[in-house]
């Protein structure tokens, strides 16, 4: 029985330094609340709240006006349990020796992957993508290097940190990329290879390429006139719009899909509606922008009401964009696109928490570890009627975003 | 109540906020304009130049075969 746990332990290790290896974009989020979740010193659930840091209008001049503390909470919670199963035959332990070394090793490898891509697609593909609504490059346009220092230079004018920001680019998207920067991006590339996947650092970022990007297909939006260069109508305001989370549009194509889960809106430039720093509240020259939250159909007449992100502040220490949105502005979708995004490590909050073993004819273990922030659990099991033996890994895993502190980079 | 009453406008079927009140105007000569407060659309409106509506799209006629440049 000794013997057993400890080739079970060793299994485990060699998964795990996989697993780990195989991760982009969990070993580039915030885990700084995996922790609660692992003490487990009393039933916390699978929801922990965390804090969005508070916001403050300050004044000046001998009167001072006291502000409300405003504390917003953003959820997160522990929703996948990814694994992997398989099962060996008596036959296959005895003459395949499918379970001793070197032939393990076989299965090892690509298990760990697989389970690495099931939780790098759910953060970034179900999760990231979906939610990122401050956005630059030009739909249809390759990426260029100036591209990226925009996308620098916005992540910048929201306040967000300098330090810690990566960028995940598709792999097409990447070779554009590395077409434009030529001499200085192989240097970079051979000089920054760190990990699997990553290109370098270059223009305020550790690149790494992804392969879990979909290509945002945009909705059908509002039909002809003269949209700028990579966009599409889509729709007249009905207004005026100064709070909420969704918008009134007209004049859309009727009775169809005029907008996709992930889209992103912007209010066209005569409205006078822009983004702001979010700590000045001073306006940017980027239009505001919204990514549409769920599909939508427009009604017969072309109308629809759009669920949007984030929710619409014009005042205040919470303020977002820079003015109410006026009855009749006209809105812009962006195109069809390929999606890369430029975030801080603070955009992506991820735990992988531990968990807890079967018990009753199963030999199980955790292995937790508090440098990698990362739990994964080994099952071996015993099915005496087929004569079989089970071979599972569990991983548990939850992410929530926090957008503000991401910009989509379209082409 | 009297105050909130006084803070709002019927706009367009529907009780708005005169603060933050945002609008487009239009004339019948296809000009657009941006109202950036209550007040402001009130005056547009009322000097009979500019209203709500949009005008119409002009139709772009095809030229006729019997046309003399033909």
């Amino acid at each position: 029985m000794a013997n057993d746990f400890r080739t079970t332990n060793y299994v485990l290790d060699d998964y795990f330094v996989r697993f780990w290896n195989s991760l982009k974009f969990a070993r580039t989020a915030n885990r700084e609340i995996e922790g609660d979740f692992k003490s487990l010193r009393y039933a916390t659930g699978e929801t922990l709240n965390y804090r969005l840091e508070e916001r403050y209008l300050g004044g000046e001049g001998a009167t001072a006006v006291a502000e409300d503390r405003v504390q917003q909470i953003r959820p997160l919670t522990i929703e996948k349990q990814f694994h992997t199963m398989i099962d060996y035959s008596g036959f296959e332990l005895t003459f395949d020796r499918a379970r001793d070394e070197p032939y393990l090793e076989r299965a090892n490898a690509p298990r760990a992957k697989t389970l690495a891509n099931k939780v790098e697609n759910f953060i970034a593909s179900t999760k990231f993508q979906k939610q990122v609504y401050q956005s630059v490059g030009t739909p249809g346009v390759a990426i260029d290097f100036n591209t990226t220092l925009l996308a620098d230079a916005y992540l910048t004018e929201l306040a967000v940190p300098e330090d810690s920001r990566y960028c995940a680019v598709p792999p097409r998207v990447g070779a554009n990329l590395s077409n434009d920067l030529q001499g200085v991006f192989e240097k970079e590339v051979i000089r920054g290879a760190l990990l699997d996947g990553f290109i370098g650092h270059l223009s305020g970022f550790d690149f790494f390429k992804t392969n879990f990007f979909d290509r945002q297909i945009s909705g059908a939006g509002e039909a002809g006139g003269a949209p700028p260069t990579g966009f599409k109508l889509g729709g007249t305001v009905v207004g005026p719009v100064s709070s909420g989370s969704s918008l009134s549009l007209t004049g859309l194509v009727a009775s169809t899909t005029v907008f996709n889960e992930g889209d992103v809106i912007e209010v066209d430039d005569a409205s006078g509606v822009f983004m702001v720093n979010p700590l000045n509240h001073n306006s940017l020259q980027q239009r505001a922008q919204f990514v549409v939250t769920a599909d939508v159909i427009s009604d017969g007449a072309g109308a629809a009401t759009v669920p949007i992100s984030p929710e619409i502040v014009i005042s205040g220490a919470r303020q977002n964009i820079s003015a109410a949105i006026p009855h009749g502005a006209q809105m812009l979708l962006r195109d069809d696109h390929n999606v890369s995004i430029a975030y801080h490590k603070n955009a992506i909050v991820f735990a992988a928490p531990p968990l807890k073993e079967l018990r009753g004819g199963v030999e199980a273990v955790t292995r937790s570890s508090d440098l990698y922030k990362l739990a994964m659990t080994y099952s071996l099991g015993a099915d005496i009627r087929n004569y079989q033996q089970l071979d599972r890994i569990d991983v548990l895993a939850g992410c929530s975003i926090n957008p503000e502190f991401a910009v989509r980079i379209c082409s | 109540m009297k105050n909130d009453l006084l803070d709002h406008a019927l706009f367009q079927g529907k009780m708005v906020p005169k603060a933050n009140f945002r609008t487009f105007v239009y004339s019948k000569k296809g000009d657009k304009r941006l109202a950036n407060s209550w007040d402001e659309y009130q005056e547009l409106v009322s000097s009979g130049i500019w209203s709500l509506e949009k005008p119409p799209e002009p139709v772009v006629k095809k030229k006729s075969k019997t046309d003399k440049d033909e």
